[in-house]
């Protein structure tokens, strides 16, 4: 059977049965690399935003501290955030979820301060 | 549907580290060109203040004892100073710039009035001449400013870094420690850049995180401000502001002009009497000519802390604030070991010799990350992976013998040439310019790579040589080592040169093997395409 037959599956000129052809595997990927890492990166900041925004809400303590503390957890926070995007099984699923979940954090935190005011 | 699709398997998800290991790539690749720049001008900048006095070559000025006296020091200009100034600053002498200098803002453009004296003789000094930039530029390249919202993208880079030191760390977990007794010699060179990169990362890993996540609080830290604007202080700027800096209240214009400006010395001998050990390293004066000026006077104290007095300079000597040790704010005592930590600025030289070793690893990972990026892709996407290859050899590397070029410019152009220092930076964006686009039209090679390192460190080593010709200032004269860091850079800059050439011209048989590798490269571009 020549390289060509074979590959194309077909029954060569001696009459012998082709190869069985293998199925396929579809290669796992994050699809559209370049869209999803802008994505993933600002949805991890409006995600450790609104977390954080939710604990400063509850958090009580001088004021200047709670601000050294959320500024300087803020970009670890979303660091971690973006990480946990990035190795998810399904990673644009995962950002839909985190920016569900940020959305809700941060209507939280701001039902607190409104009744705290 | 065609047979090809119903022959199709579903997805199988890999795992953890397959994942992780697509994610590393891909972060890394979004970002590596603007994160090798951060890390080579960092690097530099790790030395701003000791480049400051180098990067003016044509005023060599011997230290002298502390400034107690101003007037006689500004008499020269301080008439210049228009009544509509909205401020003044000036700088005093210290031991890595010893040049007292005065800035106002220019009432018809957004550019400064710099004057500049020479504290010993009292010598007016041309401002053209201590007009380069070189260390500060290379500074704000550091965090992109000179790109639109730069600040924001060194911030999520910065971000970008934390995951990629994560998922580093997860993909070379079982090989931390045997992959160190490898040994150096590698089949092909895409093994022996994964070898370089796992063991340049795994040796830096601690730097990966003070860097990640210091540098996104630096580039991403002014987001999180009007968060906290909200949840803590209920909308109030100016409380939040007193809370970060303290108590800062902008001076009240009192609308009234006066005629001239007071004798500035005895502001200086009342902020003496209360401080006698006090070192003022600088003054900033608020409406210079309005009645309700505001003068800070910022010294350091004996005990090398950060003190201040204010006065209102047109209205009374008695000065309405002072305080010989500052107090700072709970916010920044929080947020300042994260910028100590980030500059390395503990410790003195050691730590800036370790933080320097680190940088330039750190530039050696990225490289390394790329290539393997660049072979990784090379059968799967090939015009992606000769475009990264075209566009991190221009504008990464091509940065470095920018540099070089930067240097030169600051050693040649002529005094005579308006705003100087403005002329070499656009001499240096220009060339960084032209080399990008040349690479990413023409290709690259090894070979281009090889001299586009020997142009950076030639024309570095270069630099004293003009100093000696040029300014008659050799590294063995005593005015080479009046700021002892120039004398010390000079000789660093030749020893270095001397070096790699040295070594360079040792191993001219690899040059062989280089050839045959870009041979391959080009094979494989050509096949691919």
């Amino acid at each position: 059977m020549d390289s060509l037959t074979a590959k194309s599956g077909m029954h060569s000129a001696s009459g012998k049965s082709p190869r069985k052809q293998k199925p396929r595997k579809k290669k796992w990927g994050i699809r559209w690399p370049w869209l999803f890492i802008p994505a993933a990166l600002l949805v991890s900041i409006i995600a450790a935003m609104n977390l954080l925004l939710l604990i400063g809400s509850v958090a009580s303590g001088h004021p200047s501290v709670i601000m050294g503390i959320v500024v300087i957890i803020f970009p670890a926070l979303a660091g971690v955030i973006f990480n946990y995007s990035l190795g998810h099984k399904t990673p644009w699923r995962s950002l839909l979820k985190l920016l569900l979940s940020s959305i809700v954090l941060g209507i939280i935190a701001w039902a607190v301060n409104t009744y705290k005011s | 549907m065609p047979d090809s699709d119903k022959m199709t398997e579903p997805v199988k998800i890999p795992k953890l580290h397959a994942r992780w290991y697509e994610a590393h790539s891909i972060a890394g690749v979004f970002g590596l060109i603007p994160l090798f720049v951060i890390m080579v001008t960092g690097t530099i900048t790790f030395y701003q203040h000791e480049l400051i006095a180098w990067h003016i070559p044509a005023a060599r000025v011997e230290a002298g004892e502390p400034v107690v006296k101003l007037d006689r020091l500004t008499a020269d200009f301080i008439h210049e100073l228009p009544k509509e100034a909205k401020s003044l600053f000036i700088e005093f002498p210290n031991k890595y710039f010893p040049i007292l200098t005065a800035k106002w803002p220019s009432q018809d453009s957004d550019r400064e009035i710099v004057r500049a004296v020479n504290p010993r003789t009292g010598e007016a000094i041309d401002s053209n001449t201590v007009s380069s930039e070189l260390a500060h530029h290379l500074y704000l390249w550091h965090f992109l400013f000179p790109l639109p919202q730069g600040i924001i993208l060194a911030g999520l880079l910065s971000l970008a870094w934390i995951a990629l030191t994560v998922s580093g760390i997860y993909i070379h977990r079982k090989k931390l420690i045997s992959q160190f007794t490898q040994g150096w010699k590698h089949a092909s060179d895409r093994a022996w850049q994964s070898w370089l990169h796992s063991i340049i990362g795994t040796l830096t890993l601690p730097f990966h995180l003070i860097y990640g996540i210091t540098g996104a609080l630096y580039g991403l830290g002014t987001l999180a401000l009007p968060l906290v604007l909200f949840i803590t202080f209920g909308g109030d700027q100016k409380t939040m502001m007193e809370n970060l800096t303290g108590n800062e209240e902008p001076a009240e214009v009192a609308g009234t002009t006066v005629e001239r400006l007071p004798q500035l010395d005895p502001f200086l001998e009342r902020t003496f009497a209360q401080a006698p050990d006090a070192e003022i390293y600088n003054i900033f004066i608020e409406n210079p000519y309005d009645e309700g000026a505001l003068m800070h006077i910022h010294f350091t104290n004996s005990e090398g802390d950060d003190g201040e007095a204010k006065f209102e300079i047109n209205r009374s000597l008695e000065p309405i604030f002072f305080e010989n040790t500052l107090s700072l704010t709970p916010a920044v005592k929080i947020l300042m070991p994260a910028f100590i930590l980030h500059f390395g600025a503990f410790g003195g030289i050691p730590v800036k010799i370790v933080y320097t070793v680190m940088g330039i690893t750190l530039c050696l990972l990225t490289y390394a990350g790329t290539r393997l990026w660049i072979y990784r892709k090379q059968r799967q996407s090939p015009r992606w992976s000769l475009v990264l290859d075209r566009l991190f050899d221009g504008f990464g590397l091509g940065l470095l013998p920018a540099i070089g070029v930067y240097a030169w410019a600051n050693r040649l152009l002529p005094y005579n040439v308006a705003d100087r220092g403005h002329v070499e930076i656009l001499i240096f964006h220009w060339f960084w310019i032209v080399i990008g686009l040349g690479v990413l039209i023409a290709g690259t090679g090894p070979g281009l790579r090889r001299w586009m390192m020997h142009l950076f460190v030639g024309m570095l080593a270069i630099v004293p040589i003009f100093d000696g010709f040029l300014y008659d200032a050799w590294p063995w004269q005593a005015n080479s080592w009046y700021v002892p860091s120039v004398g010390i850079i000079n000789i660093m800059l030749l020893a270095f040169g001397g070096l790699w050439f040295g070594i360079c011209l040792m191993r001219r048989p690899s040059a062989e093997r280089s050839k045959t590798l870009e041979a391959a490269e080009n094979k494989t571009a050509l096949d691919a395409v």
